[in-house]
């Protein structure tokens, strides 16, 4: 399927002759076995049924993050209890549009990321390559596939694919605009349906690279790659590129081989364009998710920055200027305030760069930005030496005596970090507890800016944890892109018959209230229990980064299998399409639904299938709530850390309104009682206990058998005995029938069961489904 | 320090803010008055007691004197059994907001929805919002009241920004009026 354009220089005709003459068909129709189901790009209209469907079993639950609205010139309107603004939106609606307007965000920024990759891809590598994801891979775009209606052969067939999703998201932006929507539950449909145009966004990202350059595809066995502060040469120039972008850090490596210097120049990366980088190449190293980006270059050591795009703390290149490093950003979404130097000769811009005329700039086309980092980092990397290292002991003592003890750090803190009582303590040469702050700071900067002294806060903390800094040195498996087909067939029976006890994603951001550990913990968990762990973006560097006794890294110790007990990493951002698309596969390859246009019948099945739940600990950002809503409308629960709350609703069931857990058996027609399963939709946790337990909790599934239940019970009702003490109080629920208790805890269960009076359900495993158009045949 | 201004400096709210409460006098008539309180306690508990305040016999004290429901959110319910508060009831602090929001729920004991919230030990923003969803969609039934050594702009009470050592006498004091001391 693609737009296909017929140019004819100069045609003859009896008529005339046409000159010029150029023809564009929008679309063609290629042959494709599977019918076309219902909804081929679907509006928001087409899917909002589905949507509502879920909104009456998970009910928003809105926690306002203001008072006010102030997006327009009648306002500030002030919306609490109950008051409406002079539009008429209430204060439940205005949640909804900023979470709508937050999703739309986010989704722009992927859509923009996946037009930019797909227009340098076609560039360099034609409008025809093709989509070959390997052998193993056959369905090889499920959301394309399922949201679209499309079965892209060659990266030009992405191009239909993105017009549809901007035009879409658009739409959603508009209905944000004062005097549109006014309902929040129709606000909520459309956040829906913007999260399922991110993850076919993320989708054509992700493809789009991986079948152009050469990343692993679908790999198990993908290499392992270095990760870390202490895992840079610094004897080398070292190029340090930040952002999710990989054109212009794709373009270094490739400037260095073509110039016969790779080797002779250290490219790590931050965020997600570090993954990327290691997909690309075996030479490029990690430092680490995004809240490493100060804490790498307060350590003096990258000679040249380089920016592309998405979560680049945007003073970066202020911080840069500290060390004396070089800056070149690389996308028209972020200038950063440098000159446009696109169309000037690299050698001059190198001069500018390097006498220090101008402090960065600003290059769009990455083949250049190659040569010009490459070459600056030659040249300025030898004056550059001084900088690369910490305030000494005394210098920090000196500093820390400046402290008034005001504690304007700690309120400026996300995280109400002890920063006052570290910095007396290092004023009289213990530097122990700014050492420990080390480990649960985000390195957010907001402690430097609000102290009235002018303490370098952040410097003194990673000046006291150099010890650790120097042992940072992990292993991570590179992102390996999609789940095979193979992979979906093994494992896609265990899972909707709940044998294995759920995949859990852990994916997001690092914005962590109690450090990364936390998360590597529930990894750690969830792996040693056989569920199958994806992880991607941030999340997946920080997992990387503890080791056991014997100094491995989780990904040493698991295998990158998508089956029980392999730890998946996908790879960047938009490589999470690959975990929904996995969901998406075991309904396709697994059960053979038909996946052409049809949404919502796939949606069905997942949610009541499929035991899947993300776990996004860190996230912070509108992409990750754009993401998470994507997995909503899809019937994967997401569960956030405490920081999440901050999104400002929760989609919450409630277990013991009976009424919501019906569904209808499918064979029959009949209502048939479920259970809360699973019970919520959007979840934000207090602690990593809390979230270990729901989520094992949020893996069962109405189709589960009595062995999978059992299997699945056994881990609920462990980890919150092992946490709380007692069996959890609402462990009947998920009880159907006597053969569902778990053998090793039968006795104390049967005994529990007999307390709160519970009876074996009649119904105890109907074919379930939501969806009256499933409905086989209906009896009285 | 000591000022009713948010702890974290941008959780700024709106027109509605607390009543702040420096008297102990008060915060004790004020627990004795509610017809149905509940006393819910987050994790951050932990991090108190080991500055050096015994919030947990704070816990005790009150549950022995005041007729109150008592929840904790997690792990620290282990601590409050073993020094004896054996009614604690475990509730995740996200399922307990979106009941005690609902006019409707019949609380704990199937007797009614509550009339005064009592919030201890979370992290800052968390609370913050529980308290902000509370002042929105639950204010014509319940009252809420924050022990936390911070200023909350969202509670219906709330004690200003205080040193741990000023908070915990505080809180002592509180419990000896209660005591009728």
């Amino acid at each position: 399927m693609a737009k296909t354009s017929i140019k004819i220089g100069e045609l003859k005709t009896d008529i005339g002759v046409l000159k010029n003459l150029e023809i564009t068909i929008g679309r063609i129709v290629r042959p494709w076995e599977e019918p076309e189901g219902p909804t081929p790009f679907p509006t928001v209209a087409e899917i909002r049924d589905w949507d509502l469907k879920l909104l009456s079993r998970y009910k928003p639950v809105y926690m306002p993050f203001c008072d006010l609205c102030c997006l327009c010139t009648f306002g500030k309107c002030d919306l609490s209890r109950g008051k409406r603004g002079v539009c008429g939106l209430d204060i439940s609606a205005q949640q909804s549009r900023i979470v709508l307007l937050a999703c739309c965000i986010g989704a722009a920024t992927h859509t923009s990321h996946a037009r930019e990759l797909v227009e340098y891809l076609i560039e360099k590598y034609g409008r025809d390559c093709s989509i070959d994801l390997g052998v193993d891979v056959h369905v090889e775009a499920p959301h394309m596939r399922l949201v679209c209606g499309v079965k892209p052969r060659t990266l030009g067939d992405l191009e239909e694919v993105l017009d549809y999703v901007e035009s879409q998201i658009v739409e959603m932006l508009a209905s944000t605009h004062i005097g549109q929507e006014g309902d929040s539950l129709d606000f909520e449909s459309k956040v829906f349906h913007v999260g399922m145009l991110d993850h076919v966004a993320m989708e054509v990202a992700d493809i789009a690279q991986v079948v152009a350059m050469g990343y692993p595809k679908a790999d198990p066995e993908a290499p392992l790659a270095d990760l870390g502060l202490a895992v840079v040469d610094i004897g080398k120039p070292v190029i340090l590129c930040i952002g999710h972008n990989i054109a212009p850090g794709a373009e270094i490596i490739d400037y260095l081989e073509r110039s016969g210097l790779s080797g002779s120049v250290e490219v790590c990366g931050l965020c997600c364009t570090a993954h990327e980088l290691t997909r690309y190449t075996r030479q490029a190293k990690i430092i680490g998710p995004i809240s490493w980006q100060v804490r790498f270059v307060r350590t003096g050591v990258p000679d040249v920055i380089v920016l592309d795009e998405q979560c680049i703390k945007t003073d970066i290149a202020e911080e840069a200027r500290k060390i004396g490093a070089v800056v070149i950003s690389t996308s028209r979404k972020a200038f950063h305030g440098f000159p446009d130097k696109t169309n000037e000769d690299p050698d001059k811009i190198v001069e500018e760069l390097i006498s220090g005329i101008v402090p960065g700039v600003f290059i769009s086309d990455p083949y250049k930005v190659g040569e010009v980092a490459v070459k600056a980092a030659l040249k300025i990397a030898p004056k550059r030496r001084k900088y690369k290292a910490l305030p000494s002991k005394e210098q920090i003592m000196k500093y820390a005596e400046k402290c008034r003890k005001c504690r304007e750090c700690e309120r400026a803190c996300p995280n109400s970090l002890p920063i006052s009582k570290a910095l007396s303590m290092a004023s009289k040469g213990n530097l122990d507890k700014l050492a420990e702050l080390y480990d649960y700071c985000i390195a957010c900067l907001r402690c430097e800016n609000s102290c009235p002294m002018g303490i370098p806060i952040f410097s003194l903390i990673e000046k006291a944890a150099e010890r650790k800094i120097k042992e940072e040195r992990f292993k991570i498996r590179v992102g390996r892109g999609p789940i095979q087909d193979t992979e979906i067939r093994e494992v896609g029976r265990p899972i909707v018959l709940g044998e294995i006890p759920g995949v859990i994603a852990f994916v997001g951001c690092a914005n962590y209230a109690e450090g990364g550990k936390e998360l590597v913990e529930m990894c750690e968990e969830f792996l040693k229990r056989r569920y199958i762990v994806v992880v991607s973006g941030c999340a997946a560097m920080t997992i990387a980064m503890y080791k056991n006794e014997e100094g491995k890294s989780l990904y040493e110790i698991y295998p990158g299998i998508f089956d029980a007990g392999g730890l998946v990493n996908v790879g960047s951002c938009v490589a999470n399409a690959h975990i929904s698309g996995a969901a998406i596969k075991i309904a396709s390859i697994f059960a053979r639904r038909k996946l052409r246009a049809n949404y919502k019948e796939i949606a069905d099945y997942i949610l009541n299938r499929v035991g899947a739940c993300g776990i996004a600990w860190g996230a912070m950002s509108q992409k990750a709530a754009a993401i998470a809503s994507g997995f909503w409308r899809l019937g994967v629960p997401v569960i956030v850390g405490p920081h999440g709350s901050k999104y400002r609703r929760a989609l919450l069931g409630r277990r013991e309104r009976e009424e919501d857990w019906y569904v209808y058996d499918a064979w029959t027609g009949k209502l048939a009682y479920v259970g809360p399963v699973p019970e919520h939709l959007f979840y934000m946790a207090e602690t990593k206990e809390e979230a270990m337990v729901m989520a094992a909790k949020l893996c069962m599934r109405a189709s589960d058998t009595t062995k999978g239940r059992a299997i699945k019970l056994t881990h609920y009702a462990d980890l919150y005995k092992r946490f709380f003490g007692t069996l959890p109080p609402d462990l009947h629920l998920f009880i159907r029938t006597v053969a569902d208790i778990p053998i090793t805890m039968k006795d104390e269960i049967m005994e529990y069961l007999k307390q709160v009076g519970w009876k074996e359900n009649p119904m105890p495993r109907p074919d379930p489904t939501l969806l009256e158009e499933m409905i086989r045949r209906r009896e009285k | 320090m000591m000022r009713d201004e948010p702890w974290q400096r941008g959780e700024i709210p709106g027109p509605i803010k607390a009543i702040v409460l420096r008297d102990s006098k008060v915060i004790a008539s004020l627990l004795k008055k509610a017809r149905r309180p509940i006393l819910v306690i987050g994790y951050m508990v932990e991090r108190f007691s080991k500055e050096g305040v015994d919030i947990y016999e704070f816990i005790v004290q009150l549950s022995k004197l005041i007729d109150l429901h008592v929840v904790a959110t997690g792990r620290h319910v282990n601590v409050l059994r073993e020094r004896g508060v054996e009614s604690v009831a475990l509730i995740p602090a996200m399922e307990l907001l979106d009941r005690i929001s609902d006019p409707q729920w019949s609380g704990l004991d199937g007797r009614g929805q509550y009339d005064l919230l009592i919030l201890l030990g979370f992290p800052y923003y968390y609370e913050w919002l529980i308290l902000s969803r509370l002042k929105h969609y639950a204010y014509s039934y319940l009252k809420t009241l924050t022990l936390d050594p911070y200023y909350h702009p969202n509670a219906t009470y709330t004690l200003v920004n205080l040193p741990i050592g000023a908070w915990s006498k505080l809180l002592n004091s509180v419990i000896e009026h209660l005591m009728g001391r």
